[in-house]
């Protein structure tokens, strides 16, 4: 994944720096492709996860995640762009260690610890996203298109939050048993 | 009950070895999260998470490769940066940053462990962009939010990694970690909120002025 992410790719596609437009745009697209990818990821990380209340977390988080592509699309409409088929190369990489975790042999409460590190990267990643998207189409006076991407990062953060409240609540008292 | 534990303990003490051996013994199976962790980077081999105190580690050493990286990563920012706000932010965290590689080294002698041996390819990808919008021309201001929100995705990596961290040490009963990782922990949570102001002042400079 090393330089070839979310920048990189603007770059590499001779978009320029010379207007915010842009910019946003391209920050709906990176947020596009990591919202893709997570609908694929998802079901795995329910799968691999030993602790019930985890695996409904990931289970409700996915039908959540598709409403975000959804708002997405939305907001590209907004917009009148399409989104480009492109891959934030970033979300691949966090995915990725994901999927090391899923594969990972061991401790099953540890391993939902593990899982839940590498979860909140992910929903960090987007909750960083979502946020200065937010703050982009604010100043570009696109209200529309900042309340969607309002009520996404307010999803992302309640995830992030219910992850904690599952670790210190559940699986990490499990866990330390091991 | 104890000669399990002992047990466990010696087994974990072979793995600790054989993770500094190059040429495993062939008896033994690949076990330790410190050698083969998601988080080192080791790619082709399965990970293996035995307890919390290893995954605590394991997390450690990314963030330590993590903040070292961002030692450089940040001057570089610095120099990047058009505005003053920017570069004074950047500067200021830069040298917070030293203080937070400083304070794994602390934690993972506390746990009788070094913090080198792993590559947070996360952030490696992060600051690769960074450096990309480091060299791209166009308006000045539309670079600095681009540097921004680079900078604003590698606070929250950060958050989260040491989040995790934190609740893990806490709940191995190691409060003396936990401490050092939460004022770390504060530091990064202001950085990001510093970032945020940074932004709103880059995007409009007379609303920054007021505010």
């Amino acid at each position: 994944m090393a330089g070839s992410s979310w920048f990189s790719k603007m770059v590499g596609m001779s978009l320029t720096l010379d207007n915010l437009q842009d910019l946003m745009v391209q920050q709906l697209e990176d947020l596009y492709s990591a919202e893709t990818q997570l609908i694929d990821a998802l079901p795995k990380m329910a799968n691999a996860a030993h602790c019930s209340r985890l695996k409904a977390a990931f289970e409700s988080h996915l039908q959540e995640t598709k409403h975000h592509k959804e708002r997405l699309e939305r907001c590209f409409q907004l917009l009148g762009q399409q989104p480009r088929a492109e891959t934030c190369d970033a979300m691949k990489g966090l995915v990725s260690e994901g999927s090391e975790v899923i594969n990972a042999t061991g401790d099953p409460e540890v391993k939902d610890a593990a899982l839940i590190a590498a979860a909140q990267r992910v929903e960090h990643y987007e909750i960083a996203g979502y946020g200065c998207a937010r703050t982009f189409a604010k100043r570009l006076r696109r209200d529309d298109v900042a309340q969607l991407l309002h009520e996404t990062l307010q999803e992302e953060a309640n995830a992030d939050k219910l992850l904690t409240e599952i670790g210190e609540s559940s699986t990490n008292p499990a866990a330390a048993q091991a | 009950m104890l000669a399990q534990l002992t047990a466990r303990r010696l087994h974990r003490r072979c793995a600790n070895r054989r993770a500094l051996n190059p040429t495993p013994h062939p008896n033994t199976k690949p076990l330790n999260i410190m050698a083969i962790s998601w988080l080192a980077g080791s790619e082709g081999r399965t990970l293996a998470v035995e307890n919390l105190t290893d995954l605590l580690l394991a997390q450690l050493r990314d963030l330590y490769d993590a903040e070292r990286q961002l030692v450089a990563g940040l001057a570089s920012l610095e120099q990047a940066a058009n505005s003053v706000e920017l570069k004074r932010a950047a500067r200021e965290h830069g040298e917070e940053t030293k203080r937070h590689v400083e304070r794994i080294e602390e934690a993972c002698s506390q746990l009788g462990e070094v913090p080198t041996g792993a590559t947070c390819h996360a952030v490696r990808g992060l600051l690769a962009d960074i450096e990309t919008v480091a060299k791209t021309d166009g308006d000045l201001a539309v670079k600095d939010a681009a540097l921004v929100a680079g900078a604003q995705r590698v606070e929250h990596y950060e958050i989260a990694a040491y989040g995790c961290a934190r609740a893990l040490a806490r709940r191995s009963g190691r409060p003396d970690v936990a401490e050092l990782l939460d004022k770390t922990m504060g530091e990064e949570q202001e950085a990001e909120r510093k970032l945020r102001r940074v932004m709103a002042g880059v995007l409009n400079p007379r609303a920054a002025i007021t505010h």
